[in-house]
Order: structure tokens, then C-alpha cells, then sequence
């Protein structure tokens, strides 16, 4: 096997990773504020590339300046849909949680295949586009912006957590309900905000694939698959655990992308899920509170 | 006439010592008492002893026969039966259901087993909310029901894991009562308490844990006295030692 | 009181019984197909029950024995002639065994909740990308069965009428299966295993071993479904049998039914099958336009009705009944 075909894989892995790690991140955000698995995640993104790619087609604006407006729309989604529809549900069992966000999920993604259609769309960048070549490896332009940038808001994501008011409120509550609920913090707020939040974070993630990845309204099914083979292996909860265990699943799938025939490139990543939920459920950095 | 022994019984949670060595006895017909503040193991050697933990070392033998590895609803079937501290009732069930559950055990007719769940349902006094969702019931109703299931499998031996727990003086009255009818009914029962009032008056032989370890044992009326379990319970300041 | 309105109902019986035998006789085909797709999600969806609503495992990957099913009887079929009846049983058994194996991990290992949900999604997925890249299963092309004319003795026949039969008595069977199993012993102890895991251990519940039970006999169940699946439609692939989409529709029923009772998966297939048609007529376009619909009902109902409709109906009636005792 060739070396360099290797490295490449590990660049485009790694790379992947990053953006990986944004919508890991922001899915663990809302695991671990409010234990709610998140099926609806995907479809934010998805909802996230397709604004981008209309602002695109019909104002002409580059995703990387669009950011803020997908982001902000997908917060507004995200912040309604807490809190007009899971805040009702908080106190039942949690897989009617899973369930609800699940019938959110087949909502968007059908009403998208619906409004827009299965075909496979591209936002056409011309600026920042193209590679740097280093030797014989090549380092894509949107795919190192892409990293940058998720990188970046991942380290923000982490700031506000541990900084800003509104963060603390965030882990105050994830910590100890009851006990929040006492100092007097508006919980269905709180809760609206951080979902908000998780959803603008992924939106983001979407926006700054478009350059370099196909929009089809059913794009977000199997990156929230892989969101949460990712969660799961970092440990649900673990802030810094979903980080590495995306760089680790970006890797591993660009690896077996070059390394096994066809389709045959998710087999260990769901192999790995499978091995994780059994032998070590509380994944690699795991938290007690799972 | 079996008896229940454990012989130096140890679990530690990641480096913490919860059980360490306890050895202990209890003879057919007893009430004995399990007390120790908070954290003193008690819980977890009622979960050791019916499976749902299992020991880094030591035994714990019903008459002749060894339970160690054996799961929680092997021991049950062993005759050993136990109540949680929280109580954990099967909600979307009627009461009847609940306690008709466990007889199944032993009963395979459906009729038969109703009649038997009922008479259970009397002897814990919760009859007439036979057909009620267990979700519905107050917590001493919620209590009398777990008694009930746990009786429903016709336990040699009974743990009682504080029953007492958020109860009204009135109702810890009825509780003390309903346990000295279950002795009376041939059940030897160990009961983790608390309040050492409630404890005195309930039984005959009481075991003291603190940080895992039995500090003392004997009658309750020594026990108290023994400043060890004074200082145990009352800090240093207090102990005559 | 309740007994007089049973009553009532059991006159009826005869009636709905004559109905059902020949309702398909009278419609034009396109209804008796719609009929069919409605029983046949609704037998799916009474197998799926037996392990997600009283055993309480929710399961997210049922596409598993379905797929198994209808692999195994195709294949043993175009490769070895076998009759699909035949073919039938075996896939049952295969989902059996599946059943088994991926509880024995799963229950082993104390999967509960949503971490059991999403390692049934993920060995569903494995088993898909497994027949998306083996020759034998014929990739992502899938299966074709060979077409036999009317032939009753190979599962095939031009009319559909044959098939509706078929279901009918699948369902009945399925629905018989649950009405054992709500009344007796073992529906006694799924749900206390379904409602507290620990309290049913220590009343005596081998908690283990009936969870492999429930997901034996929902594995079976559901990989005959699997089967008729492949002789109703003659082609099968990897995405319609083992995609995440069918693991869906298969659970969507009871949910909206109402999960852990008996008729509450046909009733909600009664609800979501004309709904699902009517969805696609209105708004054309392409084949799943219909889960936009599921997917707001799906919410409607966990917000509003969480116990399904059927279960809803039937704890409102036990609160009249109630109040009516204890006036």
C-alpha cells in the first residue's frame, strides 16, 4: 500500500474529524445538559446546508460570510422546538424523548425531500478555493477552512461553557436539576438556549461543508449516526471525549475508505459502536453521570 | 433450622472500602437490626447478599448451601427476599398485578394466583386498593406493597432495606407492627434502621457498621451504650472514652 | 357495565368476521392493496410489540429479522428451489437465532433504554452494509424472485386477494401469540421486568432469559414478515429490508397505537396506513412524502397521547369505570 495514499487518508480523516468534532460536540451539549438523544441533529445540519445554499443561489453570498445567518436561523429553530414541544416531555420516560426528536427528524428531512428534492446539490465557491500541496500530499482549501473554523467554535463552544454566565447556568443544571431549579434559574430558558445552541453549532458545521460536500436533504441521517457512534465512544458527557472520538472516527472511516472495497468503510465504525456500548459504555472519558 | 452467614465479606468501589471483612450470623426467627450512619455499608451488603453485587472476597452460605454468583432471582428462589430504600413498585400495574407477579413463582394457575396475591394485598392491610395503579398510592401504601411482593415468594429471610424512611410517626407505628407480624408468620428478618428508637423497639439482636466495618453487636440495650457506637454516631465530643 | 358493552361486542363478531373474508372480493385491487400494506405493518408492528411494548426493550433495529427473513427464503428459493413456505419457517428460525445472539450480547453486557435502541440500529446497519456488498445477496442491485404465475404452493399469485388472506391469518396468529401472552404468567413478568428490572429480579423474574424470550419470539415473528414482504412485491434490497426507514415504520405503529397492548399496533396501522395513501395522492412526488405526516403525528403523539391511542382509550375508560365505583 502505498504510504502517501495513507497519510492522505489520515489528513482527509483527520480534517473530516474536525467538523466531526463540531457537530459531536454540540450533540453532547444537549446529551448532557438534558439527556435527550438527539435525532433531530442531522436534520439541523441538513436544514443548515440548504440555507447556505439558498442565501447562495438567490443573494450570491459565500457560505463562510452566510455563517452567522444559518446559524442564527437554526437557533431560532432549535430554541422554538425545545421549548414549545420537548419542555412538555422532560419529565417522561427517556425514550419518548428519543421518540419526539425522531418524528422532528422525519419531518424536516421528508418535508425538504419534498420542497427540494433528492438531487444532489453543491454551493460553487470560487474564492478560498482549490488545495495547498505539500510534497506529495495535498491539503484541500475549503476542507482546512472547514477544520479551522469548527475547531475554533468548538474552543468558543468550550469558553461559554466554562466562562460565561449563561454557560455556567447550562452546567449548573446539567449537574444537579433539582438543585438548580431551586437557586431560581429559568430552566425551560436555559434549556431552550443550550438546545438553540447545540442546533446553530451543527448548523454551523453544515455551512462550512457546502464548499466541498453534496447537499441532499437525507445528509444529515447518517452524520447523526456518526454523531453519536462518537458520543458514545468519547464517553456521553465528556466534552473533550466527543472531541478526540471524532478525530479518532474521522480517521478510522478515511482509513477504511481507502483500505476496504465499496460501502464496506462504516463497518468498523459501527463494529467499534457496538464493541463500546457492551465493554464500555461510558466510552473512553466517560463521566459518572450517564 | 437454616441459618444465613456471612464470613468476612469485602467490596470496595474503586479504591473505597465499603464492606470490609463483616461477619456476621443470623438464626432462623430473629429480628436483627442493621444500623450505622450513612455510608457505612449497610445497603451494600444487603445488595451483596441478594445478588445484585458480587463480592471481591468472602461468602455467604443459607444452611448448608453457598450463594455466591448466584443472580438476584436465583437467591430469591433460595428464599431470600428484599425491599429497596427507594421503593421501586411496577407503576403501570395494578396493585394486584404487582404482587401477583411474584407468585407466579410458585403458582402456575392464573385463578389460584389472584386469590393468593389477594391474601397478601390483606395481610399488609392494602386489600381494597386491589385493582388501584401502583403509581397512584401514597409511599406507606407503596411500602405495604413491596412487603407484600417480597412476601409473595415465601422468603426464609426477609431484608428490610429502611422501610421507615419518610414515614409519619403513625405510620412507622403500622410499619412496626406489620414487621412483627411477618416474624410472627415464621420470617426471620434483618432490617437496616436509621433512628436507633425505631430499631430498639423492632430487635432482638443489632449489628453496628461504620466505614464498612462491625464495631459492635449484641443486645440493643448494650449496644447503645457502647461508646464506640456513641462516638459513631455522635462524633468524638460525645464519647466517654 | 363493562361486561354488557363486551357483550354487545361479541354479537358483532360473526358480522366483522364476514366482512374480513369478503371485503377483498368487492374492492377494486388498489383498496385491497392499501388493506394489505395496513395488516401487514400492522403484523409487524404486533411482533415488534411483544418486545418493545411489554418486554419494554425498545428495539431500533427490527429491520435485522425482517431482512433476514426475506433473504433467507429468496435465497433458499432462486438458489435451491425450496418452497418460500418452507423458506418462511427458515427465515423465522434465522430471526430466532438473531434474536438471540444479538440479545445474549446486548442483555448480557445490561443494555438498557436508549443504548439497547441504538446497538439494535447499529447491527441492522451491519447486516444492511453486509448485503450491500456481498455478491450472493446481490449487492445493492438486491433480489429479484422469479415470477410463477399463480401459484398458491410457491407464495405467489396475480391476484392480491391471495396475499390478504395470507396477512390476515399472519395477524390473527401474531394477535393471538400477544393475547396469550398479555394474559398469562409470561406477559406478568415482561412487564415487571419492562417496569422495574431490579424489583422483578428480586421477586424472581429471570430477567435474562425472558428478555431473550421476548426478542426470540418478536425475531421470529418479525422475519416471517420479512418473507411475505419478499413474495408480495418479488424484489427485495438491501435498503427496503434492512434500512433504518423499515425499522421505523415497523415501531411507528404501536407507538401511535399504543405500545404494550394488544390491538394497539393494527390501530394505529388503521390510522397511519389511509393517512399515509391520502399523503401520497395529495402530494405526490417521490415515495416517502408520507413520513412528513408520520413524523408531525409521531410528535403529536408522544406530546399529547404518549400511551397511544388505544392506550389512551383504555385508561380513560378505567378512570370512568372508577370514578363510576366510587362515586
Amino acid at each position: 500500500m502505498d504510504t502517501n495514499i495513507l497519510f492522505q487518508a489520515i489528513i482527509s480523516g483527520l480534517l473530516m474529524g474536525g467538523v466531526y468534532a463540531l457537530v459531536a460536540v454540540s450533540l453532547n451539549l444537549i446529551f448532557g445538559v438534558m439527556k435527550i438523544i438527539n435525532f433531530a441533529h442531522g436534520v439541523f445540519m441538513m436544514l443548515g446546508m440548504y440555507f447556505t445554499y439558498w442565501i447562495s443561489v438567490f443573494l450570491g453570498i459565500h457560505p463562510y460570510v452566510s455563517l452567522f445567518i444559518s446559524m442564527s436561523a437554526l437557533f431560532v429553530i432549535g430554541f422554538l422546538i425545545q421549548y414549545g414541544l420537548i419542555n412538555r416531555i422532560m419529565e417522561a420516560p427517556e425514550h419518548n424523548q428519543l421518540l419526539l426528536t425522531l418524528g422532528i427528524a422525519l419531518f424536516f428531512e421528508n418535508l425538504a425531500l419534498f420542497l427540494w428534492s433528492p438531487n444532489f446539490r453543491m454551493v460553487k465557491v470560487t474564492t478560498l478555493a482549490g488545495a495547498m500541496h505539500v510534497g506529495d500530499l495535498m491539503f484541500s482549501t475549503p476542507r482546512m477552512i472547514a477544520f479551522g473554523a469548527a475547531l475554533c467554535m468548538t474552543v468558543f463552544l468550550y469558553l461559554f461553557l466554562k466562562k460565561t454566565d449563561c454557560g455556567r447556568a447550562i452546567r449548573a443544571i446539567s449537574q444537579d436539576r433539582e438543585g438548580a431549579h431551586v437557586i431560581g434559574i429559568h430552566m425551560k430558558i436555559i434549556y431552550s438556549v443550550a438546545f438553540g445552541i447545540g442546533a446553530a453549532c451543527v448548523a454551523a458545521a453544515g455551512t462550512m461543508i457546502t464548499p466541498f460536500f453534496y447537499i441532499t436533504p437525507t445528509v444529515g441521517l447518517v452524520f447523526v449516526i456518526t454523531a453519536f457512534v462518537i458520543v458514545v465512544l468519547g464517553g456521553l458527557g465528556s466534552f473533550w471525549g466527543a472531541f478526540f472520538g471524532a478525530l479518532i472516527v474521522g480517521i478510522a472511516e478515511s482509513l477504511g475508505e481507502v483500505l476496504l472495497p465499496g460501502s464496506l468503510k462504516q463497518v468498523p465504525i459501527y463494529s467499534i459502536f457496538i464493541l463500546t456500548l457492551l465493554l464500555r459504555p461510558k466510552g473512553l472519558f466517560g463521566k459518572k453521570h450517564v | 433450622m437454616s441459618s444465613l452467614k456471612i464470613e468476612n465479606l469485602s467490596k470496595s468501589f474503586g479504591g473505597l472500602m465499603a464492606v470490609n471483612r463483616v461477619t456476621f450470623q443470623v438464626e432462623e426467627g430473629e429480628i436483627v437490626g442493621l444500623i450505622g450512619p450513612n455510608g457505612s455499608g449497610k445497603t451494600t451488603i444487603f445488595n451483596l447478599i441478594s445478588g445484585f453485587l458480587t463480592p471481591d472476597t468472602g461468602s455467604i452460605w443459607l444452611g448448608e448451601e453457598s450463594l455466591l454468583g448466584l443472580k438476584p432471582h436465583q437467591i430469591c428462589r433460595r428464599g431470600i427476599g428484599r425491599t429497596f430504600q427507594i421503593v421501586k413498585p411496577f407503576s403501570n400495574l395494578t396493585v394486584m398485578r404487582n404482587v401477583r407477579a411474584a407468585i407466579f413463582n410458585r403458582e402456575r394457575e392464573i385463578s389460584k394466583a389472584n386469590r393468593q396475591s389477594d391474601r397478601w394485598l390483606e395481610f399488609v392491610g392494602l386489600r381494597s386498593k386491589r385493582d388501584e395503579l401502583a403509581a397512584n398510592l401514597t409511599l406507606m401504601e407503596r411500602k405495604r406493597l413491596e412487603l407484600a411482593r417480597s412476601l409473595a415468594t415465601h422468603p426464609k429471610f426477609l431484608l428490610l432495606d429502611e422501610v421507615m424512611a419518610g414515614l409519619t410517626p403513625v405510620e412507622q407505628k403500622q410499619m412496626i407492627e406489620l414487621v412483627k407480624k411477618i416474624r410472627e408468620g415464621g420470617i426471620t428478618v434483618i432490617v437496616i434502621e436509621h433512628a436507633m428508637r425505631i430499631i430498639m423497639t423492632l430487635s432482638d439482636r443489632i449489628i453496628v457498621l461504620c466505614f464498612g466495618e462491625i464495631i459492635a453487636e449484641g443486645d440493643p440495650r448494650n449496644v447503645a451504650q457502647d461508646p464506640n457506637v456513641i462516638k459513631s454516631y455522635l462524633g468524638e465530643k460525645y464519647s466517654f472514652a | 357495565m363493562f361486561r354488557k358493552k363486551m357483550s354487545k361486542i361479541f354479537f358483532l363478531w360473526p358480522f366483522l368476521i364476514l366482512i374480513a373474508i369478503l371485503l377483498p372480493f368487492v374492492l377494486p385491487p388498489y383498496f385491497v392493496h392499501v388493506l394489505v400494506m395496513i395488516l401487514f405493518y400492522g403484523y409487524l408492528g404486533t411482533s415488534w410489540n411483544i418486545l418493545g411494548g411489554y418486554a419494554g426493550q425498545f428495539s431500533f433495529g427490527h429491520a435485522a429479522f425482517f431482512g433476514i427473513g426475506a433473504y433467507a427464503s429468496t435465497l433458499a428459493f432462486v438458489n435451491w428451489q425450496i418452497s418460500p413456505w418452507i423458506g418462511m419457517i427458515l427465515g423465522g428460525l434465522l430471526g430466532m437465532l438473531l434474536g438471540l445472539f444479538v440479545g445474549s450480547l446486548c442483555f448480557h453486557y445490561g443494555l438498557r433504554g436508549p443504548y439497547f435502541a441504538l446497538a439494535t440500529l447499529a447491527f441492522s446497519e451491519l447486516l444492511r452494509l453486509i448485503s450491500l456488498n456481498l455478491e450472493l445477496t446481490g449487492k445493492a442491485i438486491g433480489l429479484l424472485i422469479p415470477l410463477k404465475g399463480n401459484a398458491p404452493l410457491s407464495f405467489q399469485h396475480e391476484s392480491k386477494i391471495f396475499y390478504y388472506f395470507v396477512i390476515l391469518l399472519m395477524l390473527i396468529g401474531a394477535l393471538w401469540v400477544t393475547q396469550r401472552i398479555d394474559g398469562g404468567k409470561i406477559g406478568d413478568y415482561f412487564s415487571a421486568l419492562r417496569e422495574n428490572e431490579d424489583s422483578a429480579e428480586a421477586i424472581g423474574v429471570n430477567t435474562f432469559a425472558f428478555k431473550l424470550l421476548a426478542i426470540s419470539i418478536s425475531g421470529f415473528l418479525t422475519a416471517l414478515g420479512g418473507t411475505f414482504y419478499a413474495q408480495y412485491f418479488l424484489y427485495i434490497d438491501p435498503e427496503v429490508t434492512f434500512g433504518v426507514g423499515n425499522s421505523i415504520e415497523i415501531f411507528l405503529r404501536p407507538i401511535v397505537g399504543g405500545m404494550g397492548t394488544v390491538y394497539g399496533p393494527i390501530i394505529g396501522a388503521f390510522v397511519l396506513g389511509p393517512l399515509g395513501e391520502v399523503t401520497r395522492g395529495m402530494l405526490g412526488g417521490y415515495q416517502g412524502v408520507h413520513l412528513m405526516i408520520y413524523g408531525a403525528i409521531l410528535v403529536g403523539v408522544i406530546v399529547f397521547l404518549p400511551k397511544g391511542i388505544y392506550g389512551w382509550f383504555i385508561s380513560s375508560k378505567r378512570d370512568k369505570d372508577e370514578k363510576s365505583c366510587h362515586p
